[in-house]
C-alpha cells in the first residue's frame, strides 16, 4: 500500500479507475462541499457531484473505500486504500458525504462481526474434539459409571468373552492342572451368590499376578501360585480379583479407558483396530484407582470371612509382594498402588477380628505348587 | 524507495524461463531453486526474508521470513547481485508448464494479490507479503484457500502460473465468475469472493463444484488455464500407480480401441 501524504482531512490519494485508465492511476482527490474533485495527472480537474457519487466498500477484503460515478456514459471509480485518510474521513465527515459515511461504517461494522462469529464457529468445530477429550479426561470417573451402569450382567459376559478370547493368543493357558479342581473351588465359595458366572483359568507365566475380566473371567497366572506358602494366600488374592468383577472396577476403568481413546481417536483421526482387541491392550495396562484398591481389598476381605477362609492369608500375600518389590516389583503390585498403607489397613482390620477360628483350606499346597514346576 | 530497474526477455513457449539483465551493482531477488542459470560476475548471497528496505531489524526479518513460510515460500531468499562491470543475465525457470507474467508494480497501484506460491523472481525491493483472506467462504471455496501472496514495491515482479494465461481488465463493478483455482494475480482493487453454482444440479453434476469465484473490478487480473493441482490430478490418475488401476498401458488387452472406449476420460 503506498503511503500518502498527509493534506488536509478531506484531501488523499486514491487510484483513480476510468473509461480511458482501467487499470488505475494515483490521483488527488479532494472532496469539498457538495463535491467530489479528482485532479488528473494531466492537470484536468474533474468534479462529480457527491449526490451521484456512491461509496462502496471493495477490493481485497473489502478494504478499499471505493467512490464511483457515472460520467459522459463511463463509469468511474475512485480507490481509497490508505487506512489512514479512512480514518480521517470518518472522523471529520465531509459534507454531503456523512450518510453514506455512516452506512458505510455500519456495513464496515457489521462485516467484521460476521467475519468474527465466522471465525468463532470455525475455531470451535476444529476445538471441539479437544474440548471433548479435555471435558471427558476430567470427568473420566463419573462418565464411566454412568456408562457401566448401562451394560447389563449378559452384555458384560459377553464383552469379556471378547476380550478373552482376544486375549487367549497371548496367554499359555494350562489345561488339565491339578490346581485347577482347588482353585474353582475356592473360587466358588469366594462367589457364591453372585450374579456372575464365574470362569478361572491358570496361565503358565512367571509374573506374580493375576487378573480379572469383566463378566466374571479370572486369570491366575503359575508366578502368583507359586509364591503362595498357602491356599489361603492365593485365595486372598482371588477375593480382592473377584471384587474388581463384583464391583465391575474392571469393567469401568476399560470403558473409561476405551472411552477415552476412542474419543481421542474421533478427535486426532484414524480410528483403527477392532473393538476386544482394543479392550485387550487396554487390560494390559489397565490402572485401578485407589479408591478401587482399597474397595476391592475391603470387600475381599469380608468375602474371606464370609466363605470362612483365613484372611492372614490375604494379609501375609500382600505383604510377600510389598517385600519382594524391593528388588523388582512384582506385575500385580505395579498396577495396584500404595501397598504399604492398604497392608496396614488389612492388618488392622485382622487385629480387630476376635480370635476367630477358620477350617484351613484342605488342598496339599506344597504338592500342588510342585506340578506346576516342569 | 529506488526499486532496481531491470530488462528481461521470456522465453520459451510453454515451459518458459526468464532472463533477467542486471545493470553492474543491480540485483534481483528469486524463489529459492528457481535459478536456472548465471553469467560470471552474478554474485549469489542468501538472505533472510525477502531482501526488502522495509525490513530492517532482527525480529521484522524473522517476521518477515515466518510469513514467507506461510505462503509456501521458503524461509530464505537468494538475492542475485551483478558486482561485474557490464551486464550480466541471470535466468530463472518456471518449475511447471505455464507461463511467466511479468507485473509492473506501479501500473497496477503497487499492490499485487497473487496465488500463493506463485512468485518466481523480481527486481530486489520488492517485498512479498502474505494477504490474509479473511472471508471464510472465500478463503474455503474459492480455491486459493486462505493465504494468499502480497508482491509490494515500485519494480517488477514475476510470477508463473499453469497453462496459458488470460489477463483481463474488469471496468468498475463488473463481475468475472471463474472456476475455482484458476486465479493467479490480481490487483489489490479487486474484490474476490465466491458465488453459490445456483443449482443444486449443476452443483452436483456440472462438475464445477459448488462455488464460483467471483472477481468484480475494478481493475487488472490474471487467471490460468491449468491449475497444476488439476493437472497433477489427471497426471495421477492416469498413472499405473494410482489407486484402483485407474492407469492402463497403451499395450493392454484392448489396445488402442480400449483407448476409444474410455475415451480417456476420469
Amino acid at each position: 500500500m503506498r503511503s500518502t501524504a498527509s493534506l488536509t482531512a478531506h484531501s488523499f490519494v486514491g487510484q483513480c479507475f476510468s473509461p480511458g485508465q482501467a487499470t488505475g492511476q494515483d490521483v488527488l482527490v479532494e472532496l469539498v462541499p457538495g463535491s467530489l474533485v479528482v485532479c488528473l495527472p494531466d492537470g484536468q480537474r474533474l468534479t462529480a457531484p457527491l449526490s451521484e457519487v456512491q461509496l462502496s466498500r471493495g477490493g481485497f477484503n473489502a478494504q478499499q473505500w471505493q467512490f464511483s460515478w457515472r460520467h459522459d456514459g463511463g463509469q468511474w471509480m475512485i480507490a481509497l486504500s490508505d487506512p489512514n485518510a479512512q480514518q480521517r474521513l470518518r472522523s471529520k465527515p465531509p459534507v454531503g458525504l456523512e450518510k453514506q459515511l455512516a452506512s458505510l461504517s455500519k456495513a464496515q461494522h457489521k462485516a467484521n462481526w460476521v467475519a468474527r462469529i465466522g471465525w468463532s464457529v470455525l475455531v470451535l468445530v476444529i476445538l471441539t474434539p479437544l474440548i471433548l477429550l479435555g471435558l471427558l479426561w476430567w470427568q473420566a470417573d463419573r462418565i464411566a459409571s454412568w456408562a457401566t451402569d448401562r451394560i447389563t450382567v449378559e452384555q458384560e459376559a459377553a464383552l469379556g468373552q471378547a476380550v478373552f478370547e482376544a486375549q487367549k493368543s497371548h496367554l499359555r493357558l494350562i489345561e488339565q492342572s491339578p490346581l485347577q479342581a482347588p482353585l474353582e473351588e475356592m473360587g466358588q465359595r469366594l462367589t457364591k451368590g453372585s450374579a456372575y458366572r464365574y470362569q478361572w483359568y491358570l496361565t503358565d507365566d512367571p509374573a506374580i499376578n493375576a487378573f480379572a475380566i469383566p463378566g466374571g473371567i479370572v486369570v491366575v497366572n503359575s508366578g502368583l501360585v507359586k509364591a503362595s506358602s498357602s491356599p489361603e494366600e492365593l485365595a486372598g488374592v482371588l477375593a480382592h480379583e473377584v471384587q474388581h468383577v463384583e464391583q465391575r472396577h474392571s469393567l469401568k476403568g476399560m470403558v473409561q479407558n476405551l472411552g477415552l481413546a476412542a474419543i481421542a481417536h474421533f478427535a486426532l483421526g484414524d480410528y483403527s483396530g477392532s473393538l476386544p482387541a482394543q479392550m485387550a491392550t487396554e487390560l494390559a495396562d489397565l490402572k485401578f484407582s485407589r479408591d478401587h484398591e482399597r474397595d476391592a481389598d475391603n470387600k475381599g476381605f469380608d468375602t474371606l470371612l464370609k466363605a470362612d477362609i483365613n484372611p492372614q492369608g490375604m494379609v501375609s500375600m500382600f505383604e510377600k509382594l510389598d517385600q519382594a518389590s524391593g528388588s523388582a516389583p512384582p506385575a500385580l503390585l505395579s498396577s495396584h498402588p500404595d501397598t504399604q498403607e492398604r497392608i496396614a489397613h488389612l492388618r488392622s482390620r485382622l487385629a480387630g477380628l476376635q480370635a476367630r477360628k477358620f477350617t484351613p483350606l484342605p488342598y496339599p499346597w506344597p504338592k500342588l505348587k510342585q506340578s506346576l514346576a516342569k | 524507495m529506488a526499486m532496481d530497474v531491470i530488462d528481461y526477455r521470456i522465453l520459451g513457449n510453454d515451459m518458459q524461463y526468464v532472463e533477467v539483465e542486471l545493470d553492474p551493482q543491480e540485483a534481483a531477488v528469486g524463489e529459492a531453486g528457481a535459478m536456472m542459470y548465471m553469467e560470471d560476475g552474478v554474485e549469489m548471497d542468501t538472505i533472510f526474508g525477502d531482501g526488502s528496505a522495509q525490513q530492517k531489524g532482527f525480529m521484522n526479518k524473522l517476521f518477515g521470513a515466518g510469513k514467507r513460510l506461510l505462503t509456501g515460500e521458503s524461509l530464505f531468499t537468494t538475492i542475485f547481485v551483478n558486482n561485474g562491470t557490464g551486464k550480466r543475465k541471470v535466468a530463472f525457470a518456471a518449475p511447471y508448464p505455464g507461463h511467466i507474467v511479468p507485473v509492473h508494480l506501479p501500473d497496477v497501484g503497487g499492490t499485487l494479490i497473487c496465488q500463493k506460491d506463485s512468485f518466481l523472481c523480481a527486481a530486489k525491493g520488492v517485498s512479498m507479503g502474505i494477504a490474509f483472506q479473511q472471508k471464510l467462504g472465500a478463503g474455503f471455496f474459492g480455491g486459493e484457500g486462505f493465504i494468499m501472496q502480497k508482491l509490494e514495491g515500485d519494480g517488477l515482479a514475476f510470477v508463473h502460473a499453469g497453462g496459458t494465461v488470460c489477463e483481463k481488465v474488469l471496468a468498475p463493478g463488473e463481475v468475472l465468475r471463474l472456476d475455482t483455482g484458476c486465479l493467479v494475480a490480481m490487483q489489490s482493487s479487486v474484490d474476490y469472493d465466491i458465488q453459490y453454482v445456483g443449482k443444486i444440479k449443476s452443483a452436483l453434476f456440472s462438475g464445477e463444484g459448488l462455488f464460483f469465484a467471483t472477481l468484480r473490478g475494478p481493475g487488472k487480473i490474471w487467471l490460468q488455464s491449468l491449475p497444476l493441482s488439476r493437472m497433477a490430478n489427471r497426471i495421477v490418475a492416469a498413472s499405473s500407480y494410482a489407486k484402483g488401476g485407474g492407469g492402463r498401458e497403451e499395450g493392454s488387452l484392448l489396445g488402442g480401441l480400449g483407448g476409444l472406449l474410455d475415451g480417456d476420460n476420469d
